[in-house]
């Protein structure tokens, strides 16, 4: 089931998204419902703290009384597995720090064919649902949110007691262990070393002979030992 | 006889040292000064008969702590170290003493310890050394500084390292110097003084740097105050260009589009450029705040750097002014600490981004100010309050350490960390009462 949240203070451009979701979902066989309101009122806030499953959220940037990135920022709190498009009303440079803040699926010029941006973020969102799509955990204070896609491998730091994960981007260090994060992560990481868990969904190929994992990024490592190395094929 | 005049000479120059350390004058006259004095004269007399040689020392520090305590009547800490000096001062004295006696006047220590005259004189050269060298040190403003270093240095930190040292020099010391072995005595003094110096010269270079830096940053904040007035002013000129640019242009004559062009192009460019800088962080309390983030954004745009000011609707200019000032200016000052990592860490990568975002958290309980940044590269959240550490090379990494020490001293500020994929966010949250 997919719910789709939507919020604009404009009735014209809430029936057009009303119209967009109906259009778009006719051609799937997914069963839907669409909460629809003209304002962050009590209901709406009411519906965001439920568990509610299947969440899309299709909010306006601005509406009289609040803003949708304060909204935006609520969700989060509580739940960063939902899916949020914004509604914008001009082209602006700075969202795409905002995007990066609140892991929003994208932004829409609703005077820049947004009917078709729109219906191309839907399609999107449903691919997205139903798989997990980031991991969230608290270390030491800190709160740590990373995309499950962007996360290549995972390797244990005997020296200083911790868990080195590495993304495209970069490396943290963290203090859990690598159990905690295949509990975590599931069925896609797998561990290829008794120091090194990896990502299969990420793995170009392996080379059993060098003993090597080559990441589709072009990133190497050669963490695979005889004991793991059939459980990571075999993925 | 000859020991209780020792013991005078010796506690009138710790205390004449320590009141110019504390930067009082020496009050004679005062009857619970003359009483301190004597009470430590006492307990010196005192240590020789009930303390072991290698803790004498020790208990000659710990009672003139205790009594500078009771007489200067300021904060443990400060007292703590301030004696500790007084200590090292003498060290340094006695050491310097027992050089000239060893070498310029070919005194052996065994005959120095079996004549009293000789104590005597040693005893009120090394008081001459003690008073000099702290006027020395005074001329060289080291005290204030000294001060100053004090207010930053957190008690735990430095309380093992004083009683390791004054510990294992008074054993040392005392097992080589009754053992009479005068040049092993001197070397084991010269070394000590060198570790002293060097464990010193460390631990006020590291606070040295965070001094520097918090006054660097108070500067620019007292400066900003002002700033904020010319901005106030800026704002007004600039709405006023605007709208005489407008009226001139409904003057001008439809013909001469090129002049008109002209001017639309102006107010396009004013509107973009300086109006959503300008009016956005009007939003912003005063006091500083508003001037440093107007600065930062528009070094941010020099840099090339995409950033967003968000400013949540929810949040009310008057409730923040009641903020004290106190914790205003801290605000600022780590607000300015967080954006200039947030640009130094994204100024070398290809995508540049930083987002500041302000709001009051759900029940309007703090005042919440987010400083996020991309970022690429190692990243230990655990160490990043720590002096000294930083992902951009060695020298660097004082700021985060100077708004753990400001956090710790400011009840109502809390820091919060994420990481989002590769965005690293900090969050300040202020109490608001």
């Amino acid at each position: 089931m997919v719910n789709f949240v939507v919020c604009d203070d404009s009735k014209e451009i809430l029936n057009s998204v009303n119209n967009i979701i109906d259009e778009e979902m006719m051609k799937n066989k997914i069963s839907y419902n669409k909460h629809l309101y003209q304002e962050y009122d009590t209901d709406f806030i009411k519906l965001m703290k439920s568990k509610l499953p299947g969440r899309i959220y299709i909010l306006d940037i601005e509406t009289p009384k609040n803003s949708g990135i304060d909204i935006a920022r609520k969700i989060r709190e509580h739940d960063v597995e939902s899916i949020i498009i914004f509604l914008t009303t001009h082209d602006h440079l700075g969202y795409i720090v905002l995007k990066s803040d609140f892991l929003f699926l994208s932004f829409i010029n609703k005077y820049d064919n947004y009917k078709e941006n729109l219906r191309k973020s839907i399609r999107r969102a449903l691919k997205l649902l139903g798989t997990k799509p980031v991991v969230r955990f608290e270390d030491r204070g800190a709160i740590y949110t990373i995309p499950i896609n962007d996360i290549l491998y995972i390797t244990r730091d005997n020296i200083e007691r911790k868990i080195v994960i590495t993304t495209d981007y970069s490396k943290y260090s963290v203090n859990k262990t690598l159990c905690d994060m295949l509990e975590m992560l599931g069925d896609t990481f797998k561990q290829s070393h008794r120091s090194c868990i990896v990502n299969t969904n990420r793995i170009l190929a392996v080379d059993t002979v060098k003993k090597k994992i080559i990441f589709d990024n072009g990133m190497e490592i050669d963490l695979l030992s005889t004991k793991y190395k059939n459980e990571v094929i075999a993925k | 006889m000859m020991l209780l005049i020792n013991s005078i000479i010796i506690s009138i120059a710790g205390f004449v040292v320590s009141a110019k350390i504390f930067g009082k004058t020496i009050e004679w006259r005062c009857k619970k000064y003359q009483l301190i004095i004597l009470i430590f004269i006492f307990t010196i007399q005192l240590s020789y008969i009930i303390t072991p040689h290698f803790l004498r020392v020790l208990f000659n520090y710990v009672v003139f702590f205790v009594l500078n305590l009771v007489y200067y009547n300021k904060k443990i800490f400060e007292v703590m170290l301030n004696s500790f000096f007084v200590f090292i001062i003498t060290f340094i004295s006695e050491v310097i003493t027992g050089m000239i006696t060893i070498y310029v006047f070919n005194i052996d220590i065994s005959q120095l310890l079996n004549s009293y005259e000789d104590q005597f004189f040693t005893n009120v050269f090394i008081a001459i050394i003690m008073v000099s060298f702290t006027h020395l040190l005074k001329s060289l403003k080291f005290f204030k500084f000294l001060a100053e270093v004090v207010e930053m240095i957190k008690f735990h930190e430095v309380i093992p390292l004083l009683i390791i040292i004054i510990f294992s020099y008074a054993a040392s010391f005392y097992y080589f110097y009754f053992q009479i072995i005068g040049l092993t005595t001197l070397a084991l003094s010269t070394v000590m003084i060198f570790v002293i110096c060097i464990l010193i010269m460390i631990l006020l270079k590291e606070k040295n740097i965070n001094v520097r830096l918090k006054k660097e940053y108070e500067t620019l904040i007292y400066n900003l105050n002002e700033y904020e007035k010319i901005l106030e002013k800026y704002r007004m000129t600039n709405h006023e260009n605007l709208n005489n640019f407008i009226i001139i242009k409904g003057m001008i004559e439809d013909n001469r589009k090129e002049v008109i062009k002209y001017i639309d192009e102006i107010i396009k460019l004013k509107k973009h450029d300086d109006n959503e800088l300008l009016f956005k962080t009007k939003k912003l309390p005063t006091g500083g705040l508003q001037g440093l983030i107007y600065q930062k954004m528009l070094i941010m745009k020099e840099k090339g750097v995409v950033f967003n000011l968000q400013i949540s609707k929810n949040v009310e200019i008057d409730k923040i002014m009641k903020i004290d000032f106190e914790t205003k200016k801290d605000l600022c000052l780590i607000v300015g600490v967080f954006i200039d990592n947030a640009i130094e860490a994204v100024i070398n990568l290809e995508k540049k981004i930083v987002g500041i975002y302000v709001y009051m958290d759900d029940e309007d309980e703090n005042f919440c100010f987010s400083i996020s940044n991309n970022f690429s590269g190692f990243i230990d959240l655990e160490k990043i309050d720590n002096i000294g550490y930083s992902s951009k090379g060695t020298g660097r990494g004082y700021g985060l350490s100077l708004v753990k020490k400001i956090v710790n001293n400011n009840g109502l500020i809390t820091i919060n960390r994420e990481i989002i994929g590769d965005m690293f966010k900090q969050t300040i949250k202020i109490k608001i009462n």
